[in-house]
């Protein structure tokens, strides 16, 4: 399946997430990442929609829509996750630091971080005017 | 996708979860902690063992617990969490934060 792509669109809703999660476990198992590097890309994805449906849509996006494209490059799997918010670089946050206190921590910003550590690479684009983040993961 | 157990075993409340915590269920695992912890049950041992996953969202509702927890003079301790949740919990440096035992009965032991 070298450079087939996949894809799925899904509403921008919570309950929708585990949809997006298992589509893009499945296409990671198909091209024979292991069961961390599947765990790996499903807590990215979740964590990148979670944030679109919070930040990007407000939790009012059950009209709005994420659209999720898999794709082998080389020894890749590209995950993009497109959406309508307004543009957003979410890279361009701050990374929280992982040494803060109990009482410094306000609770945000660790999906971010977590995709990015998780992560062979990530990227951000505007497309047409929607956000895409393109995750990349090594596949061995 | 998530099963949440609550039992109370003299001054402790062991909080058996069992599944995924995510954004989907995370407010779930929050909403027992809280009651918990409101109720006057400040002492908190949350079993992870049978949680294969935990993302962003459940950190953010055990961190919350344990700031309520404590200003209460009460502690959230965690046990058992598997390889994967510890990761987490060690990428977001929590692993300072909490204090976790390998053993649900150690934990309970530890207040």
């Amino acid at each position: 399946m070298a450079n087939q792509q996949h894809s799925l669109r899904i509403p921008g809703e919570l309950e929708q997430i585990r949809i997006a999660c298992d589509f893009v476990s499945e296409v990671a198992r198909e091209i024979g990442l292991g069961e961390d590097g599947i765990f790996h890309c499903q807590l990215s994805v979740e964590e990148i929609c979670t944030n679109i449906i919070e930040h990007g849509y407000g939790y009012n996006g059950a009209d709005k829509s994420i659209e999720i494209v898999c794709e082998k490059q080389g020894n890749h799997l590209l995950i993009s996750i497109l959406d309508d918010a307004p543009p957003f670089n979410p890279l361009h946050l701050e990374d929280p630091d992982p040494g803060m206190s109990l009482w410094e921590r306000e609770g945000g910003g660790w999906g971010v971080f977590f995709v990015k550590q998780y992560m062979s690479s990530v990227r951000y684009e505007l497309v047409t005017g929607r956000n895409c983040l393109i995750l990349a993961k090594s596949i061995h | 996708m998530v099963d949440i157990q609550v039992s109370g075993h003299d001054q402790i409340t062991l909080i058996q979860v069992h599944g995924r915590i995510d954004s989907m269920t995370a407010n779930q695992l929050g909403e027992a902690l809280t009651r918990e912890i409101d109720g006057g049950n400040i002492h908190v041992v949350l079993d992870l063992s049978s949680v294969d996953y935990m993302s962003s969202a459940g950190l953010r509702e055990i961190v919350t617990a344990l700031k309520k927890a404590k200003r209460a003079a009460g502690d959230v301790r965690l046990a058992q969490p598997s390889d994967r949740v510890r990761e987490v919990l060690e990428m977001a440096g929590l692993d300072t934060i909490f204090r976790i035992f390998s053993s649900q009965s150690d934990a309970m032991g530890s207040f």
